[in-house]
């Protein structure tokens, strides 16, 4: 056993650009699908079903092993009322739950707050990528970001190894201003400390981590390979978040769909073989979403932007299944007049996992209240 | 040369380039400090005597500015680009300040020509009255679409645009009723935009404003105690005849040339850090009917101005700008302007793309973990190079200087040399330390040109990665 | 083909328009292979590439894969091999790939002195597999051997006659084996013989159309006839042999097949279309090349991400069909 962790973790995964759902399962025994969709439609033949009606893609092969080991929960038709089809709308409306209005205050960033009201550990929150997401900021809230995990923190771009430890100790001296400098400076001073025990505490996640799981080489895989360094170490880490870009498929769909499904579903699944590995199976859920769905029909070389996506659940304590209902078929309902109606909130959706696998009231940080869903092993409620 | 008579001195002028501009190179400098004083503040607030920075040459090469106006990231890369070539720097940092307190956005339209000629209205008028000013931003529309005065119409007022033109972009929160408001919405309905084509299949067009006159609402209206059939302009007439408005934009002049106030939503409750100096300027203010540029005259000619150095967190473009200055890149439109847009993302700040309608929040608010991170690491990685044009500036400079081989004085040069940058004593201190350690420079031979040049370069490192290189 | 004595010009009509924004986006340039597939070079200005696409107007993918060997392209050729030879003005070279994409080899090397180039823009061969380069950054005009071996150069930087400016595009007339430079800081055009040799120049000064604002591209057809794409004007301007004036191009498209297919999908699109006038969305916008191929001119639209294709209709006339070549004006009087 090598985490000292017990707390349950979430793992977000973003799709960015808007996942086609409609074709990452399939409802192929509506004609609507095959009649709208001469272009980017998958062929009967090639896709998997796993139900009367439904159907992976042929890419998401991992996918569905572990969704036959019922750890996946398909969360059909998620959205939200008047769906946004800008992505930098419809994604800061992920990130902050205010559909009506734009509001600075990530939905992660109140998840932190609640766990460490007094930022007393910069890892509670950690994401891979570059610059923080939105849904982990927040005034006061720190969280931090990673770029390379190999090769983070300040001076990292100085190669010589003993310049840059040299440079850092420095760093330390200049921004411990003294006494009576200011409000400004001392902020200044404590934030640039902070920074560099943060850096100091992720340069340990690298050094024990080992494993026989041998991970694709291409960013979500890495990010996860990331994801698992940083959990075994046991530094705290409640949430951690990265992103997976590419999915805005207007044109070259097919393709290009093909190669992201296969690389999403095989990093998650070898991220879990990971936990599995390391007897951590039970200590993290993966939420995977996407700002929104695809338009239904095509334009001739992909899909324009939609709404109704859909979202999954990942994890050992997963009760896997089919959640909501998957969104109508018949024109007369699409939302105006193009695009898949949502069946649940994603809010309701957060405030599943904040109730029943973080344990915490999501209330006022999603806002109100919505539709829940039981997607837990009940054994494992907390 | 003889007529090399210092008028001004250099840190008054870096100091003034600072804040009315996106600083400056060591020999920029210079070369202003044979201008009085009031003499470069008065070709600072006299931008047409000068050149505008040439497009021909940078549309060449950045392709899609000579053909369309789909590509934001371009656009702010030729942003940057005038911020760092430009011999009108005060009117470059007028249009940053208007965008700050006239915030308007890329998100929610999506649409970029309108957002580039936004700015470029802000930069063409960012002096002028500001009765002009607030006609023209009325008129734009960026603004119209962001607070949906195309929605406001005669026969059902959208109240977005009238609210805001009140407690944002003029008189702020307490000096008007909700009637007025009201009133102020009804003035403007009919004020809209043509329809563009949207970005697929052909790329953007433009939209222009006009005016539906069978949607204005032509009746009598009271605002302010007066009454009348007002339309948009006589609004604007009355706003920026208040005192309130006067006090309310000199504050924000004030937090962003001068010191960092509190966030705007304290500014009804909390008193302004230099009353005597929003006094001044609302003087200037109200004697020359809201013009602009007598109140920067003011401001710019003030002793607290002068005396203000260094205590305003600077904000990411204005860091980034200043980084490309000591580094002499881009004097010609080399490839990756494109790129800085998305390095000012990272410090927090996307141009033409504020968070909301009440802008960035400025001061220490800038500074995060991650954010600071990326301020110390992207100066790092630009000027920790030998090779480039300012650093081998700077590596010469000392090296031919014999004076500056003296560790304390080394120190002291090399801070003149990036800018004449203030820094505090125990920063200086520690430097000093650092720099009698290793003794004096020395370039006789090649290997104590070698190890003169790394302590150049190590000096460099850490005064850019100090906390006084975050402030302006 | 030679040049005929002389042509009667029937017109030159609108024929087509191909392609649209996320396919032929930011279309710089253009050439056509040997199965008539069209290599449109997208210059995106912070990534490039070339996009494949063909008389359908169907989208046949994207070379090199992610564009990686290219910054900033200016022109692309193609040589009776399909050998794709595209200019690179950050990179300062020749690149050459096969039509999939792989690279073949590269050339060229920064400096100011004899053999090297600075900026490297307009790019044609000369009958003997020769290269011609605009070096514009040297004001020059270099020739290479297609394997990247220095032969020589001409030119120098002014607005004299002979100097150039930033030049830009280059052409040569196979009917003489002259050199046709725009020279884009001097906004005319100027005319060498093979060995680099001043002939003439010439400038566009009409009082209906004005002058030429930053010509870029330039080619020249069967019948010596030069057409010049006059960017800051958003047009192409048609030069006969001599240098006169014959007429302009604004723009003329139409919707291609898959704007179209896309638009039938799309209904806020559609309604925005149907708000707004129509007319100034079929003119050009900052073209930098224009491309002849047989009696068909194409033009990569910039800043509208589109190709439109005008035909050319002419008939050839020999000496006993039209009176002798003058200046001279004379009224008429049958």
């Amino acid at each position: 056993m090598t985490t000292k962790n017990k707390e349950p973790v979430l793992l977000i995964i973003q799709l960015s650009g808007g996942n086609d759902f409609m074709n990452t399962v399939i409802p192929f025994t509506s004609g609507v699908y095959f009649d709208n969709r001469p272009l980017v439609g998958i062929p009967e033949n090639k896709m998997i079903p796993f139900t009367e009606n439904l159907a992976f893609h042929p890419c998401a092969k991992s996918l569905k092993n572990l969704y036959e080991k019922g750890k996946v929960a398909i969360i059909q038709g998620i959205g939200y009322e008047n769906s946004s089809r800008s992505h930098f709308r419809a994604m800061d409306i992920w990130h902050t739950c205010e559909p009506n209005h734009v509001a600075t205050e990530g939905w992660l960033a109140k998840v932190i707050r609640e766990i460490d009201p007094n930022s007393s550990n910069p890892v509670t929150a950690v994401n891979f990528g570059r610059g923080l997401p939105r849904a982990l900021a927040a005034p006061g809230v720190i969280a931090t970001s990673v770029g390379d995990l190999d090769n983070y923190g300040l001076m990292s771009e100085i190669e010589k190894e003993e310049e840059k430890i040299e440079d850092l100790e420095m760093f330390k001296r200049m921004y411990t201003p003294a006494l009576g400098s200011g409000i400004v400076m001392d902020y200044l001073g404590e934030t640039g400390r902070t920074v560099l025990t943060g850096a100091d505490i992720l340069a340990e996640a690298p050094i024990n981590y080992s494993s026989t799981i041998e991970y694709s080489n291409n960013p979500i895989a890495k990010s996860l390979r990331d994801v698992a360094r940083v959990h075994f170490a046991g530094l705290g880490t409640r949430i951690f978040y990265t992103n997976h870009a590419g999915y805005d498929h207007h044109a070259q769909e097919v393709p290009n769909h093909a190669r992201l499904l296969t690389e999403l579903t095989d990093a998650i699944s070898d991220f879990m073989d990971d936990l599995d590995e390391h007897n951590a199976s039970e200590e993290i859920t993966i939420l995977v979403f996407t700002e929104f769905g695809r338009r239904v029909k095509d334009n001739g070389s992909g899909t324009d932007h939609g709404s109704g996506g859909g979202a999954f659940i990942i994890g050992e304590n997963v009760k896997g299944g089919l959640y909501s209902e998957y969104p109508s078929l018949n024109p007369s309902d699409w939302l105006y007049g193009e695009d898949l109606q949502h069946t649940i909130d994603f809010r309701g959706i957060y405030g599943t996992i904040l109730q029943q696998w973080m344990g915490i009231d999501p209330h006022d940080i999603i806002g109100g209240d919505f539709e829940q869903i039981s997607p837990f092993n009940k054994t494992l409620i907390r | 040369m003889v007529t090399n008579e210092i008028k001004t001195d250099s840190s008054l002028v870096a100091h003034l380039l600072r804040r009315a501009g996106f600083g400056s190179d060591y020999s920029q400098i210079q070369e202003f400090t044979k201008k009085k004083y009031e003499e470069i503040v008065e070709d600072f607030l006299n931008p047409e005597i000068f050149p505008e920075v040439e497009d021909k040459l940078i549309s060449r090469h950045y392709i899609s500015l000579g053909a369309n106006k789909d590509n934001q990231a371009t656009w702010n890369g030729r942003w940057f680009y005038r911020m760092i070539n430009t011999k009108r720097p005060l009117q470059e940092k007028m249009a940053l300040f208007w965008h700050h307190v006239l915030a308007t956005g890329w998100t929610k339209s999506e649409h970029t020509p309108t957002m580039v000629n936004h700015i470029e209205m802000l930069r063409k008028n960012g002096l002028k009255n500001f009765r002009t000013i607030l006609i023209e931003l009325s008129k734009d529309p960026a603004m119209i679409y962001w607070l949906d005065n195309n929605e406001n119409h005669s026969e059902s007022i959208n109240e977005n645009y009238g609210r805001e033109i009140l407690e944002l972009f003029s008189m702020g929160i307490g000096n008007y009723t909700e009637d007025d408001i009201k009133n102020a919405a009804r003035s403007f309905t009919g004020w809209t935009f043509t329809q563009p084509l949207p970005l697929y299949p052909y790329g953007h067009y433009e939209s222009k404003f006009i005016f539906k006159e069978n949607d204005h609402d032509y009746g009598v209206k009271k605002f302010l105690e007066k009454t009348g059939p007002f339309n948009g302009e006589e609004i604007i007439d009355i706003i920026s005849q208040q005192e309130a408005t006067a006090r309310f934009i000199c504050r924000h002049l004030y937090n962003f040339f001068v010191e960092d106030e509190p966030q705007v939503p304290a500014w009804s409750i909390t008193p302004p850090k230099n009353q005597f100096a929003i006094d001044q300027m609302v003087k200037s203010w109200l004697e020359s009917d809201a013009d602009l540029k007598s109140v920067m005259r003011t401001l710019l000619n003030s002793d607290w101005f002068k005396k203000s150095k260094m205590n305003r967190v600077k904000c990411p473009a204005e860091f980034i700008a200043a980084t490309l200055k000591i580094s002499g890149e881009y004097r010609s439109p080399d490839p990756g302007l494109v790129q800085l847009e998305s390095t000012c993302i990272a410090m927090g700040q996307k141009l033409m793309d504020p968070p909301s309608v009440e802008g960035w929040h400025t001061g220490k608010e800038w500074i995060d973990g991650g954010t600071l991170t990326e301020r110390v690491n992207y100066a790092i990685e630009i000027l920790n190079d030998p090779n480039k044009p300012g650093v081998k500036f700077i590596i010469n400079e000392i090296k031919n200087d014999k004076e500056s081989h003296n560790p304390k004085k080394f120190v002291n040069r090399m801070l003149e040399l990036v800018g004449f940058i203030e820094i505090s004593e125990n920063t200086k201190s520690l430097l000093i330390k650092l720099a009698e350690e290793d003794g004096k420079l020395s370039f006789r031979t090649k290997k104590d040109q070698e190890i003169s040049r790394n302590r150049i370069m190590r000096m460099l490192r850490l005064i850019i990665s100090s906390m006084e290189f975050q402030f302006s | 083909m030679s040049k005929p004595y002389a042509l009667l010009r029937a017109g030159f009509p609108f024929y087509a328009t191909l392609g649209m924004r996320r396919v032929t986006t930011m279309p710089m340039d253009l050439a056509i292979g040997k199965d008539q597939t069209i290599y449109v070079l997208n210059r995106m200005d912070e990534i490039s590439e070339i996009r494949k696409i063909n008389w359908k107007d169907e989208d046949l993918g994207t070379i090199p894969e992610g564009g990686k060997n290219l910054e900033w392209p200016v022109q692309i050729l193609i040589d009776e091999l399909d050998h794709i030879y595209i200019s690179d003005e950050a990179k300062n070279k020749i690149i050459i790939l096969d039509t999939s994409g792989k690279e073949l080899d590269s050339w060229g090397e920064f400096g100011s002195t004899n053999g090297k180039i600075n900026r490297p823009s307009g790019i044609c061969f000369d009958k003997d597999n020769n290269i011609y380069i605009v070096d514009t950054y040297n004001h020059r005009i270099s020739k290479f051997t297609k394997s990247g071996t220095f032969i020589n150069s001409f030119g120098e930087n002014g607005s004299q006659k002979g100097q150039l400016n930033y030049p830009w595009g280059i052409d040569i007339d196979h009917n003489t084996g002259d050199l046709l430079v725009s020279d884009w800081g001097n906004d005319r055009i100027q005319k060498f013989d093979y060995k680099g040799n001043f002939i003439n120049d010439f400038e566009l000064n009409n009082e209906l159309v004005g002058k030429l604002d930053g010509p870029a591209g330039i080619a020249v057809d069967s019948h010596s006839d030069i057409f010049v794409a006059d960017r800051g004007n958003h047009r192409i301007i048609q030069f006969n042999h001599k240098g006169n004036y014959v007429e302009r191009f604004i723009g003329d498209a139409v919707l291609s097949k898959i704007g179209r297919t896309y638009l039938m999908a799309n209904a806020r699109a559609l309604r925005a279309r149907e708000m707004t006038p129509l007319e100034e969305t079929k003119r050009f916008r900052g073209p930098t090349s224009v491309r002849i191929y047989g009696d068909l001119m194409y033009i990569p639209d910039l800043g509208s991400h589109r190709i439109q294709v005008y035909k050319k209709e002419a008939y050839e006339l020999d000496e006993t069909n039209i009176l002798p070549d003058t200046d001279i004006p004379f009224l008429y009087n049958v």
